[in-house]
Formats: C-alpha cells, structure tokens, sequence
C-alpha cells in the first residue's frame, strides 16, 4: 500500500510538521528572566496592602504610568523591609545604586504603535489585556522573538493564533481592531499609529 | 541492504517536508516577523520616553532675553515654546531660539580645550589645567591684553571689568547694543545706556535695519501689526525685504548710501529749520556742523543714493513732524553711518524722550557702570597691531567682531593670540588661538540683560536644566580662572549661583521695578516681595525684572558731533553701470554662527533664507550675464574670488550681486571645516567699519 | 464632503499679510514631528519640509515686484483627497473624526504616487536614512515615532497633539478633545500669529468665522480638493495671482 517512496515523503512531511509546529516557536523565543522578581500579590495582599493605582497611575494630562520609576519602589524600600533576597538586591543594587530597574515589558508595543490607557480605562478592564497580571505571585519568563525582537505576548501564546485561550492573549493590530470593531469604536489609521 | 541514500530518495522527503512546512505557522510566522523587523532598523532613533514636564526659562542667545517654555523629558528639553505674556518677548521666539535645545549636541561642540595653529591648518587638545598653564605664560607676558565683552551688562561684565582695573596690562572693552556706543561717542560719556523706544514712536525711520527679521526682539513684527494706522514705519534699502515690503513706505536707495541720506535729512533738518532750540542748544559744535552739512544738499545725495531729492526732503519732515520718531541702523552698519543716523535723532530730539531713545539707569547690584567705564576702550580705537592677546567671551552667542577687525588690531607677524570661551570650534587662521570650552543654553546659570528694543531695562535669569558636561566653563567661572592665572583677587568669588544670589539680593534691596512671575503670569512690584529668595525664584523660574520708567534727564546731555561726523567721507559716486558685490542682513536674530543643523530646513532644504553659499541677483542682471537660478557662479573681486550659487530675486537691485551677512554652520559639514567662506570678505570696508559696495566681475562655474 | 454635525474638521487660517517669512513654523514642525536635519547632499529638491514656506510675487520687474509668503504644507483636501485615491496600499486615509487625511509612514512602501498627484508639492519622500548628530536624538519627540528611509511622510497637522489632547479629554472624564488643548506647532510658534488653527466645522470657531470671509482664499481652488488650508490677504494682487496660478507654477513660484 504505502511505497517507500510516500512513506519517505510522509516521514519529510511529518518531520518539518513536528519542526514547524514545536521546534520553531521553541527556537524562536528567546526565554529571559526579569531582572528582579515580584509579586502583584504581595503588594495587592494584606502583606502591602496597595492598590493598583499606587504605583499604575493616569496623570491629569492623561499619560500613563505603566512600569512605575524606581523612585516609586524606594518610597518602601530604601532599605530592606522583608526577607526576600529578591527584595534584597532590590535595594542593594538598584534603590542604593540609583538605578532603574531593566523591567522586561510584556505588553510593549512597537514605536509606530500609539496607545492611551487613559481612553481605554472604563470602558475596558485591565485584565482584557493584561490577564491575571495583577495577582500573580511572580513574574513568568519573558519571550523575546529573536527576529522581530518584541514580547511573545503581543503575537500570542499560540503559535498558529487559532486557539487564542482570551481577549489577553495576543495583542496584534488584529486583535485591536477586532476589539474595537466589536464595540463600535472606529479604526482609523491614526486612532492607534503615531 | 544498500545504504547508499539516492537522489530520489531525497527529493522524495524533502518533498514532504516542503508540503508539511507550508502547513506549519514556520513560513507565515517568519514571513510576519520579518516584516516587523524590517520596521526598526537600528540606526533609526527611538525617542525616549519619559515624564512630560514644562520648564520655563530664558533665552541667553541674544539681548532680547525672550522667556521660553522647555517641553521636557526627564530633564531634556525636546522642544521650546515662547512663554506666553512674558514683558520681553510677549511669547514669541525666533528661529535659532527654537533650536536653541540641539546647540547642547552640535557637532562643532568643543568638548576639550584646543590650541590652533596660526594658520589654523593644525589643532591640538589640552587638559584645561594645562590650557591655563600655557595660557598664564602667555598673560604675563603680554604688555596689552583686551577682555571683548558682547553682552556688557551681565554680572560677569563687572567682573571682566574688575579685572581690567586690577590688571595693569588688561583692558576691558564693552561692546554696546546698537547703536548705544554712538550715543556714547558723541556724548563723550560712555557709560550711558539706553534703549530704542519704537514701541511709543509715532515714526521710524530704518537704514536698512531687519526690523522683522531678529533686529529687535521676535514680537516687533507681531507688535507692529497691532498698531497698524497709528505708527509709521520708512525704510530704506537697495532691497525689498520682508521688512520694507510690510513698512507703510519703501525708499529705493543705492547700496552703501545710507551715510549720505542720513546726512541729508540733517541737512534739510537744519536747512528748513525743524529742530527744536533744546536740540540746537544740546549740540556744543553746532555752527561748525552747519558748516559741514552744506554739502549735502538733497540735490547732491539724490546723485549719490538714486533717492529723489523731494523723497529726501519729505522724510526729513517726516521724521520732525509725526514725532516721537525714532531713525534704526542695521548692525551690519559701521560707525559711521551709526553715528551719522544718531545725529539725526539727537536733532529730532529723540534721545531721552518716550518714543525715541530713552536713556536707561543703570540697574542695581553692578559695579557702577561708569566706575567701570573708565577703564574700558572701544576695539575700534585701539591702534592697529597694539594688541598681544584678545580674550573672547563667545559663551553665550558666539562673537559678531568681524575677524578682520582683530587681524587689524593684533600685534602683526602671527605674534598676536586669541583665547575664545567658546562651546564651539572657531578656527581663526591668523593667530594663534585657544579655545575653552564653554557651556552652552541650558547647562548653566546665568544672568542676561533685557532687550535694546523696549524703554526700560531688564534682567532675567536662565536656569541650567542639564549638567554642565565635564570640563566646560561658564563665563563666571571662566573670569575666576581668568583673574587667578594673572593673580587678581575679585570682589566676587564662588559658585556662579553665589555670585548670582549677591546680584539680585542687591537687587531686591532696592525695591526698583516690576518682576514677572511666569507662576501666575503676573507682574509684580520687587517691594512686594518679602524676601531675596523670592526674586531669585521668580527669576530662576524663567520670570524676568523690569526697571521703572526712571530715564537719565537727556536736557543734562550735551554732545559734540563734529570729531565723529567729519570723519564721515562722501560716498563715492560709482559708475552705475558697474556690477556691485554688497553684504545684506537677512535674518539677524542670533549672531552667532553657529546654529542647530535643523536649520537646514530654511537654507540647504528651502531656500527661504540666504546661506553663505548663496546670492541674491535680479532676474535682468542675471540675464544680462547669461546666469540662471541656481547655477554657480564665481565672484571676482580686489579681495579675490569665491563661489556662490545664484538665486534670482526680483525684489533686488539690478546690477547688484546681494550676499549674506549672517553665514551661519549648522554643522552638516565636518565640525573643523565648517568656517565656511565667508562672502564679506569680498566687499571692501570703510574707515568707519561699513561694507562699500564693490566692484565685481561675475562668472558661470561649470562645475 | 459630508461631515456630521459632532466630528471636528480641523483647518487652519494664514494671514500672509502678517507672515513675515521668518521660517519658525518649518523648525518647530521639524522638531515637533521629528523631521531630521538635511545631509550635506540635500537640496531644495530632496529636502524634507512638512511645512515649507514658499515665496509668491505679482511678477513685476524691480522696484514695482511685490511678495508674500505662503508658508504650504499638506493642505488636507476634503474632496477627492488626491494623494489618498492613488495610494495603492491603502497608506493614506482619510480620518473622518478630525478631517485630517493621515499618511502612515509605515505602510507606505515608496511609489511615490501620491506626491505626483498631490497638486500642492506638499509630500516628502525620505531619500536618506534619517540622521541626527550624536546627541541631538536625546531632543525628539516621544510622541512621534521617527521614519525611515524610501518612505512618504507629510503634514498631519501635528497628530502626536491630538492624541494628547484626546488622552486628557479622557483623562478628565471627556468624550472628545477640548479644542483649546490642541493646535499645531506651527501655529503655536508663529511669531506674528498669521497661523490660526481650529475646528472648521464649529461655525462660531475664530477659523470658520476667519475661512468665511471675503478676503480668505485656498490655493488651487478650481481643482475641487477642498483644502481645509485657507490663506487670507487684503492686497488685491495677491488674489489675482493666485487664480491664475496653476499647480506647475506653484512649484516654480517656490523656488524663488
């Protein structure tokens, strides 16, 4: 029934399926850990006791600050509070020294990309886009495409991007312009280019 | 079993895998990222992103001392904006101001100090400490040593002052605003100030001043308009500029006849009798001027300037009539023809009157500028080759002194040496030159006086946003360093901000003026601050002080006009078929020649401004000569032979080739290479410091 | 072109009886918008002007030649938006909430067909890499991204200040941008305030009320475009040159 021949050109066949569908997206992303570990749910928990606005505010001329300045984090930890080493090096190596933290932004968008949270807040929760983010206990491993150089987030955590688990998993122009046309919101090119 | 892998073999499996891998994300996925990737390549810059904050501050390029709001990020300033209702600028800025935030990175910045060569054909870096052993070697041995001071009037003009008294080999020599150094030459005091009052003047009357084009501060145009119908504005020159082309009248006149038309109108003035008896009394040598300006009948100059001599005649009356008028020079003028031109205001009776030239009190917490007055000179009445070293303060805008001045004034044989505080590469290849690297905006503190354009004085303070970058002075720092290589001990020592803080201490102390605060957009009188620290804030926020209206009572003045004026030779008639060469001022806003490299936008990219490279023609000359728009030509004169590119221009003179005034490097050429030629030096130079027009040939350069 | 009652047109109003030909508008368009400097090669020809401000006279010979300046920049066509019906990849639009027809530098792939049809000369096209001096890219615009070379870019009527304006309208609980928090570069740093930018659409607005009058024209106005750029003068041969000028001599005309 099955020749050799198609059994060779199944095996080929099978092979770069294997490559494309598993060996590729592995290849593809390289996996860098966050320059310090943190957890939402201790800050958010009784431990902190904080709330996301503590440190994820809109200003009055409506910027947004996503990754809060070191500044923010020394308010705390000018010294060591607790007893976490990652806490630990915090302080020694960043708060001490006066240097910002290298934060890995799962979210960035590329330069041309041009995003409000201030328009969005209200009409859209945090978690449509960010997940459970904000109660995490720590930071998963950052993706980082080798080609394109951005997050893993913005395409996805499928690779074919059939089987996208929520609205935040994936953060492509598609996925925005689905959303927006899914609430009536229009497209134009310059609502999200700058 | 054979294990030889055939051909077919192969193909058959890569068959498969060419079929499985188009049914794999790999391609499509490669394909997309690629195309991502291909958005950011890295040699496109990524702005920074950062805290968006507004500072205000102001301008130190120029006098005008505009107030300017930075757009921050972080602490660099990424644009710039006029500060709205500020009491100097009313919230208008100029070009080169704008650009005022990129001056930081130039590529001309020196970063180092550097000795050139005479020739300036070689450069050498040095630490700064041994700069200033060199340059102690140097002081000492120097019998004649002239501090240039291009913006009297800051505190470290005190200190430059200061130094020059204490040191028995150094002079110190002011250069005043516009103009202001002939009101001071003919009223034998030279410690006067004051200020063209053309906002109050019913008349003005400008030799070819760029009045809309930087002349004053950026918002005369704007402040002009506003007034259209009660202010009259006559402007003469050779060219329709943007200014004469919006003054109420135009007056054609010859190039380099803006002497003889001023003497006319002092003849007329006299002739027909429209000077007041406290003007005639004012002038001590009065008859012996009479005398004089009996040459210049308006049916004499009319030969000389092309202007009819009933145009000559109705503009004298204008000027006597619709007063308080007030007559402008552009500072492309030599003394000559300032002095002339301020002749004709003393006779209105302009000078010390509202709406003329209103003298100004000196503002308080200075070394008094008279104390200080005594020591000073004039570059212009130096003897020529008298001077071993010249110490140039080029920090703020650069130095408008034409070289060839200091060429003349320098000790002959390449003997003579310049040491220039300047943030920028200035080769001048006949002598030999040190340069110090300075601060530039925004790096450092300092003091700036108001414009020369408004009645009153001012005072203002700019903030230094970033820091200093290792190894610059400022200009305070640098007369510290100054007065310790030559072992003079200054009244005022320390930090710049020490130095500052004792000014305007003194400052508050006196209770004099109105301060503007940019906090509340409001004016306030100094008395009602209950402290020092609350003048210095206002000031250091970027507000500015402003004097009360107390003039010097110009009836005290009396002038002797005559040792000035009769120096003053006729204008030579030339032949008018003869082809010209004549430097114009475009926009004269910032002198400095050194300018942001975005300002290729209005030269290299548009064409909206002359560079140093380009020449005006009118459209017939240009035909007359074979010549077309934009080809180059090459301009052959005395003084030899140089290459411009010509731009025919309807609004110009015929028979006269126009080149600019203001050349200016923003710096897309190689930083040391970049003293691009400068087209001046084709025209030839008065006795009394004005370009003459020339004689030239022209030529196509088929390049 | 229809626009519905709530949606801004933004235009601008340019008296060139009070511009002076300073240059201030094509700096602070450069800085604001990220323009780069031009290359030592650069010409009138390949120079990058979003805003470039072109001299127009009434032809006569010295001394009777009168001029003005016309500062021209993209002048957001509302009809027939001639660049944006020749872009074949969709790279310029047409944005009906603000009337301003966007280029989006990043989907233009460089045809350049667009600056042919553009009857204004007011596109650019990116012949070089861009190229700041070592530094001088610590001053750009965050809200701009920089462009690349083989490229179109123009006029967008600072947008970078739009979607400021929008962010703090939202910010402050606003459906829609709050007209005195937005105005161009041009427009803020004209030194003469001959540039007035505003909403067309609201009939009360300094620029509807400025379009409407007798003394206000646009370039080229028998193409049918629309422009949303007018121009204002009082001088009467201004008016005459300006209907005889055709697209061709416009371009002339700016070069001097």
């Amino acid at each position: 029934m099955l020749t050799p021949g198609t059994l060779r050109f199944l095996a080929g066949f099978v092979f770069s399926l294997v490559i494309g569908w598993f060996v590729f997206p592995y290849v593809l992303y390289e996996r860098i850990e966050q320059p310090l570990q943190f957890s939402h749910k201790v800050h958010t928990g009784e431990a902190g006791g904080m709330s996301c606005t503590d440190c994820h505010e809109v200003k009055p001329d409506g910027r947004f600050t996503g990754i809060p300045a070191l500044e923010k984090c020394a308010t705390c930890h000018s010294s060591q509070v607790g007893t976490s080493p990652h806490e630990k090096r915090l302080v020694d190596e960043y708060v001490a020294k006066n240097r910002e933290i290298p934060w890995l932004v799962y979210a960035q968008q590329p330069e041309n990309v041009y995003f409000s949270h201030a328009s969005h807040i209200g009409s859209v929760e945090c978690a449509n886009c960010h997940g459970d983010h904000g109660s995490t206990d720590s930071l998963r491993v950052y993706e980082r495409n080798r080609i394109s150089g951005y997050s893993r987030d913005i395409w996805g955590s499928s690779i074919s991007r059939l089987a996208r688990k929520a609205t935040w998993d994936g953060k492509k122009m598609d996925d925005c312009i689905g959303c927006h046309e899914s609430r009536n919101v229009t497209n134009t090119c310059l609502k999200c280019h700058k | 079993m054979n294990s030889k892998i055939t051909r077919r073999e192969v193909l058959q499996f890569v068959g498969g895998s060419a079929l499985g891998v188009l049914l794999s994300p790999l391609p499509w996925k490669v394909l997309d990222d690629t195309a991502i990737w291909t958005q950011n390549w890295p040699w496109t810059p990524k702005p920074k992103r950062g805290d968006i904050a507004y500072r205000t501050t102001t301008c130190t390029l120029c006098q005008s001392s505009c107030g300017m709001r930075a757009r921050t990020i972080g602490a660099q300033p990424v644009s710039l904006a006029g500060t709205q209702h500020h009491p100097f600028n009313q919230g208008a800025l100029c070009t080169s101001g704008l650009l005022a935030h990129h001056l930081r990175y130039h590529p001309s910045r020196v970063k180092q100090a550097l000795k050139f060569s005479v020739q300036a054909k070689s450069h050498s870096t040095l630490s700064a400490d041994d700069a200033f052993r060199e340059l102690s070697a140097v002081l000492k041995n120097s019998s004649s040593v002239v501090i240039v001071d291009e913006r009297a009037g800051r505190t470290v003009s005190a200190l430059y002052a200061e130094l020059a008294a204490s040191a028995r080999t150094v002079s110190y020599a002011p250069v005043s605003a516009r103009g202001i150094s002939s009101l001071n030459r003919l009223a034998g005091n030279a410690s006067l100030q004051a200020g063209y009052d053309v906002d109050n003047a019913k008349c003005i009357l400008s030799f070819g001043a760029p009045l809309f084009d930087g002349w004053g501060t950026p918002s005369l145009a704007a402040r002009f308009f506003d007034k259209r119908g009660t202010q009259k504005l006559i402007q003469i020159e050779p060219v329709r500029s943007r200014t004469a082309e919006m003054a109420s009248k135009w007056i054609v006149s010859r190039p380099g006849t803006d002497l003889a038309a001023a003497l006319s109108f002092a003849h007329v003035l006299l002739e027909e009798r429209l000077v007041s008896a406290s003007a005639l009394k004012s002038i001590t040598d009065i008859d012996e001027l009479a005398l004089f300006l009996g040459a210049f009948t308006p049916e004499v100059v009319s030969k000389q300037t092309g202007i009819p001599p009933a145009t000559l005649r109705e503009t004298a009356r204008a000027i006597a009539s619709q007063t308080p008028s007030v007559c402008v020079t552009s500072h492309a003028a030599g003394d000559d023809v300032q002095d002339a031109v301020m002749l004709l205001n003393i006779l209105t009776g302009a000078v010390g009157t509202q709406g003329g030239i209103t003298l100004r009190a000196e503002i308080p917490g200075m070394r008094s500028a008279a104390a200080s007055a005594k020591q000073s000179v004039q570059i212009d009445d130096l003897p020529d080759h008298s001077v071993n070293v010249f110490i140039l303060d080029e920090s703020l805008s650069g130095s408008s002194i034409p070289d060839t001045l200091l060429q003349d004034k320098l000790v002959s044989g390449g003997q003579g040496v310049i040491i220039s505080l300047s943030p920028f590469v200035t080769p001048r290849p006949f002598a030999l030159q040190y340069i110090i690297p300075s601060t530039v905006m925004f790096e450092t503190l300092g003091d700036t006086t108001g414009p020369f354009d408004a009645a009153r004085s001012g005072l203002a303070l700019s903030s230094a946003l970033l820091p200093a970058p290792d190894g610059t002075l400022d200009a305070l720092q640098f007369v510290q360093k100054c007065a310790e290589t030559l072992s003079v001990s200054l009244s005022s020592t320390g930090s710049s901000e020490e130095i500052l803080k004792k000014r305007i201490g003194a400052l508050h102390a006196s209770k004099r003026g109105q301060v503007f605060m940019t906090s509340t957009g409001e004016t306030t009188d100094v008395k009602q601050l209950a402290t020092a620290d609350d003048l210095w804030n206002a000031l250091v926020e970027g507000g500015c002080w402003i004097d009360e209206a107390v003039g010097v009572n110009a009836r005290a003045l009396s002038f002797r006009v005559m040792p000035s004026i009769k120096h003053t030779r006729q204008t030579q008639t030339t032949d008018s078929n003869t082809l010209l060469v004549y430097p114009i001022v475009e926009s004269s806003a910032y002198s400095g020649k050194t300018v942001s490299p975005l300002m290729s936008k209005v030269s290299q990219e548009s064409g909206l401004r002359l560079s140093a490279q380009d020449a005006y023609l009118n459209p017939v000359t240009a035909a007359a000569h074979q010549i077309e728009h934009g080809s180059t030509v090459a301009l052959r004169t005395k003084n030899g032979t140089m290459n411009v590119r010509a731009k025919l221009d309807a609004r110009t003179m015929p028979d006269v080739i126009f080149v600019s005034c203001t050349a200016q490097s923003c710096g897309n050429q190689s930083a040391i290479a970049s003293s691009a030629q400068d087209v001046r030096l084709l025209c030839e130079v008065s006795s009394g410091g004005s370009y003459t027009p020339t004689p030239v040939t022209i030529q196509k350069v088929y390049l | 072109m229809e626009t519905t009652q709530k949606s801004p047109r933004y235009g601008m109003v340019i008296d060139v009886d009070r511009c002076t030909g300073c240059g201030n508008c094509m700096v602070a368009c450069a800085v604001e918008n990220n323009v780069p400097p031009a290359q030592a090669k650069v010409t009138e020809r390949t120079g990058m002007t979003w805003m470039r401000v072109s001299k127009l006279d009434n032809g006569l010979p010295f001394p009777e030649n009168r001029s003005v300046y016309l500062p021209v920049s993209c002048q957001q066509c509302d009809h027939h938006t001639p660049c944006q019906s020749v872009c074949p990849q969709n790279a310029v639009e047409y944005d009906i909430e603000s009337g301003i027809v966007a280029q989006i530098p990043v989907r233009c792939f460089g045809c350049r067909y667009c600056m042919t049809a553009c009857p204004y000369h007011a596109r650019y096209y990116n012949w070089f890499d861009p190229e700041w001096a070592d530094g001088i890219e610590r001053t750009l615009n965050p809200d701009v991204s920089a462009r690349m070379r083989g490229v179109v870019e123009k006029c967008n009527f600072c947008h970078g200040r739009l979607q400021a304006a929008r962010a703090k309208a939202a910010a402050d609980g606003r459906k829609t941008e709050s007209e005195s928090d937005y105005t161009t570069a041009c427009a803020e740093c004209c030194p003469t305030q001959a540039i007035r930018f505003g909403n067309l659409a609201d009939p009360k607005s300094e620029v509807s009320i400025l379009s409407k009058s007798p003394s206000a024209f646009r370039l080229l106005e028998d193409l049918g475009t629309e422009p949303k750029v007018y121009f204002r003068s009082e001088q009467e041969w201004v008016h005459t040159i300006v209907k005889k000028t055709s697209s061709s001599e416009l371009k002339e005309h700016s070069n001097g």
